[in-house]
């Protein structure tokens, strides 16, 4: 069978002729179905009449819906034998073990099938209670920073206690009753009034609950790896916004795959490409894009149910210094200046788009000192200016300012 | 971090904010690298020492792709005299190597080795004429000839030596120790790599990962040749002090939010900002040799701006001078399996040409700075050599996991001495076996840490660099 395979797809067309005459000695009743097609292939490739045909035929292929493959799993028909590798390690074989499910949490149903049906039937069946929770924990985990159950990975003895179980319950038997609607669950939470209260520091409440468990306030938390880039690219009106396909390139400082094994060429994409969404980056794992890294995107090896959140000088000089930031930086300066003329409301709109909010007078102040500066600076010194890009000193200026914003904790923050 | 003590330190914060402008930063430091101020103390800063530390710092060279030690530190008579004999087969039984095929299509023969050894210094200690240098400083190092570990090929065996697993995605024994004991050094990452000879190591980022620690943690490459930190350099047109204006209105713009937001997260930031531009400078005075004086530069063969295993180690200890706690040196390549490029001839002469005389440099200028006592330095790598040949175009040797020589020095190491034996043809380790997870509990207790009190909860256990195992050696302790 592979032989044929093999056969069917060698790139052997060179000698075909020649292979040709073989198969022709075998009477025809003899031939194996390989051997025909072979024939055939070699017949339509040389004969004249054809070969006039080939082309429309290869337009008409091309015509043909695209087909997606996907792999499917089934059952073996007799099901391997399955053992613990002692410590994961694959040489040292351990107990053998059959389906079933941990001795602590309710066992398989008995007439329920010993596969992964029967698995998807037990973790939502009513019995079990925990795929619910769980679940409902992480959706609350993303929008608040931290779950109801901080051990967000273990429910078990070890785990801490729900700060609020009822919560937890009601959001879980909510969750079944909408049929597992996880769109729904959001919209629920992010309706709620718990949800959209503000994250400002509450002297009243700092003393009684410093950690905030009781959610007096909504916690700040700083945006993810992949969204931080989200972000800025929206706000520089450079977003590309198509959905799926291949993942992309967009440009990471030279050097950065210098400490692999192989140091593959990473050619930016130019286009639309440059500017997709962060989670479309291509993702290699001994050297992964470092402004996903640096903001703790999880590397790919081992599942984690949370991402730190780590705050670092690194992270610093990546939103200060990367090619991309400069990129958003001038699309952001240029969005603004179209959208108004005079410098306040023009600042204005920069805190809107950026922060969703208006200045307040002493930051209006601020940026406006550092814009007039900024303006001088490139003024006279040209070269500056145009290492930027910009035609004016006072583009110049608002690309720097633009920069400044989309460095603010507040930017980069969920507050 | 003790997240009550921030808040607190939050409550004064009109008080913090009096002085700010010469910077938040003073009390953002103590929380600085931290992680997630809504976690508290699970995902908190340094956990501080166990006992009285003998090392500060950690210069960790390592030498990628497994030197042979039979060539390099392990003259062995029997296996000279039985060289072009085949192997017993009961020795081969059970065992398990990279490349099995070549040795089941044909047995194979024992090899001994070209090189000429002699001993050196007034402890004795053998080295061949491969490392000349490193002959001179036996007196400062002990050799540990007993080592073994458990993983045959590249990766993984890189992996187990940095994270105590040969699984991807552990954290590395550099983030244990940044994790454990925090950071000294002010405007530097407190975990370097560095990186020199014809690739990187297998594995990439895998062997320097913080894992499920805190990502400040992780080990940071340095470039060689220009700008060692990525992004380091202010974009085109912000020279002459326009970079300083853009930090400053960012800086005091973000205080402004402080005072309504109130959040620890955002004064960690504005410190974040404050060390990331000061980087900026120390980060090129950093790469500057200019500094040193030419008997220095002689003494590493370091040239300013080469990308160089010389250059690596001169910069290893200007790291350590500044307070960076663990640096990781890898050098390739040291897989002489008799291919070409990798023939135990000429490759091996160049490779230990290139590492040599570094090697030395480091350790006599550590010594005469008086760094050396609290500066562990490691010299290793993956795994060993076979004491048989592997026939490609040339005799090479195969991986061997089962016995092989790393050799220690300063940090409170004892000096002078060998650690371990192997059998009579250096197969096994007859005395002492020293496993990589020993070694991992000896590296953090120089560096006052208990190896089974560092751990870190993931995934509803306590994880840590030695798993399960994992014994100091104490003869290797002054």
């Amino acid at each position: 069978m592979e032989a044929d395979w093999e056969e069917r797809f060698a790139p052997s067309d060179t000698p075909d002729i020649e292979r040709a005459r073989e198969i022709i000695r075998v009477p025809a009743a003899e031939r194996s179905s390989i051997q025909d097609a072979v024939l055939r292939r070699v017949f339509s490739k040389h004969v004249e009449e054809f070969n006039a045909k080939q082309g429309e035929i290869a337009k008409t292929s091309k015509s043909l819906p695209k087909i997606e493959w996907t792999m499917v799993m089934r059952d073996l028909p007799e099901p391997r034998p399955s053992y613990i590798h002692v410590q994961g390690d694959f040489t040292r074989q351990g107990d053998a073990v059959e389906p079933g499910t941990p001795r602590v949490l309710p066992p398989l149903p008995a007439e329920a099938p010993r596969n992964r049906l029967g698995l998807a039937r037990w973790l939502v069946s009513d019995d079990n209670p925990l795929t619910p929770r769980v679940t409902m924990n992480r959706v609350w985990q993303r929008y608040f920073g931290r779950g109801l159950v901080e051990t967000e990975n273990d429910f078990g003895s070890q785990g801490s206690a729900p700060s609020h179980p009822q919560l937890l319950d009601w959001l879980a038997s909510e969750f079944v009753l909408r049929d597992w609607n996880l769109k729904e669950m959001h919209r629920l939470i992010l309706h709620s009034a718990t949800y959209r209260q503000a994250s400002a520091y509450r002297a009243d409440t700092a003393e009684v609950d410093p950690s905030n468990r009781l959610l007096a306030r909504q916690n700040r938390v700083r945006l993810e790896a992949e969204v931080i880039r989200d972000v800025a690219l929206s706000a520089s009106g450079l977003l590309s916004p198509v959905i799926g396909g291949p993942s992309v390139y967009p440009p990471q400082p030279a050097g950065a795959g210098q400490f692999t094994q192989v140091d593959r060429n990473w050619k930016a994409d130019e286009g639309p490409d440059r500017f997709r969404r962060g989670m479309y980056t291509y993702f290699s794992r001994s050297a992964a894009h470092p402004g996903l890294v640096l903001f703790d995107a999880p590397i790919a090896q081992e599942s984690v149910t949370r991402r730190n959140r780590s705050n670092t000088p690194l992270q610093a000089l990546t939103l200060l210094n990367d090619e991309s930031q400069s990129e958003f930086a001038a699309g952001l300066a240029q969005r603004v200046r179209a959208q108004a003329s005079d410098r306040d409301a023009r600042i204005r709109h920069l805190f809107e788009v950026c922060l969703a909010r208006p200045p307040r007078a002493p930051e209006r102040e601020r940026l406006a000192a550092f814009l007039g500066r900024m303006a001088d600076e490139f003024e006279t010194d040209a070269g500056a200016r145009e290492a930027l890009g910009a035609e004016t000193s006072e583009g110049a200026a608002w690309m720097a300012a633009a920069r400044v914003m989309i460095n603010l904790d507040e930017f980069v923050t969920r507050q | 971090m003790n997240l009550k003590r921030t808040m607190l330190a939050q409550r004064t914060r009109r008080q913090l904010f009096e002085d700010c402008g010469v910077g938040v930063g003073k009390v953002a430091l103590t929380s600085l690298f931290v992680g997630d101020s809504l976690y508290g103390a699970s995902s908190g800063g340094a956990r501080g020492t166990h006992h009285q530390p003998r090392a500060k710092s950690v210069i960790y060279l390592f030498m990628a792709g497994a030197p042979s030690q039979f060539e390099l530190f392990e003259p062995k008579e029997e296996l000279q005299k039985l060289s072009g004999q085949t192997l017993p087969p009961s020795l081969l039984e059970g065992k398990r190597f990279a490349f099995m095929e070549s040795f089941v299509r044909k047995p194979p023969k024992l090899l001994g080795t070209r090189r000429k050894f002699a001993r050196h210094g007034e402890s004795g200690r053998w080295v061949s004429e491969c490392l000349p240098h490193t002959a001179q400083i036996v007196d400062d190092v002990t050799f540990v000839r007993s080592v073994h570990t458990e993983n045959f090929n590249h990766a993984p065996a890189k992996i187990f030596m940095n994270t105590g697993t040969p699984f991807f995605g552990r954290p590395s024994m550099g983030a244990w120790v940044s994790y454990g004991i925090g950071s000294e050094a002010k405007d530097m990452p407190n975990f370097v790599v560095l990186q020199s000879g014809p690739r990187g190591p297998r594995g990439g980022a895998m062997n320097w990962t913080s894992g499920f620690l805190p990502t400040a943690h992780q080990g940071i490459p340095f470039l060689s040749g220009g700008a060692p930190i990525l992004n380091m350099s202010s974009p085109p047109g912000y020279e002459s002090g326009r970079q300083a204006a853009t930090v400053d209105a960012i800086l005091d713009l973000n205080r402004m939010n402080m005072e309504m937001a109130g959040d620890p997260e955002i004064s960690t930031r504005i410190a974040a900002y404050e060390m990331a531009h000061s980087m900026q400078t120390s980060g090129p005075e950093l790469i500057d040799f200019s500094t040193e004086s030419q008997s220095t530069l002689d003494l590493y063969g370091a040239k300013q701006g080469e990308k160089s295993f010389a250059n690596n180690c001169l910069l290893a200890r200007r790291l350590v001078e500044r307070g960076v706690r663990f640096v990781q040196l890898y050098h390739s390549s040291w897989d002489h399996h008799g291919g070409p490029g990798e023939t135990l001839d000429k490759d091996l002469d160049e490779v230990c040409l290139s590492a040599d005389q570094a090697c030395k440099a480091l350790i006599m200028d550590l010594k005469q700075r008086g760094m050396l006592e609290d500066t562990l330095v490691v010299w290793g790598g993956e795994f060993g050599r076979t004491p048989m040949g592997e026939v490609r175009d040339t005799v090479g040797r195969n991986h061997h996991i089962d016995a092989f020589t790393m050799w220690f020095a300063g940090g409170g190491t004892k000096p002078g001495q060998n650690i371990g034996e192997t059998d009579e043809i250096g197969f096994s380790t007859v005395k002492d076996p020293v496993h990589v997870h020993d070694i991992q509990a000896t590296i953090l207790h120089l560096l006052g840490i208990d190896h089974t009190k560092l751990t870190f909860r993931f995934r509803g256990r306590d994880f840590r660099l030695t798993d399960v195992g994992g014994n100091v050696i104490d003869k290797l302790l002054a």
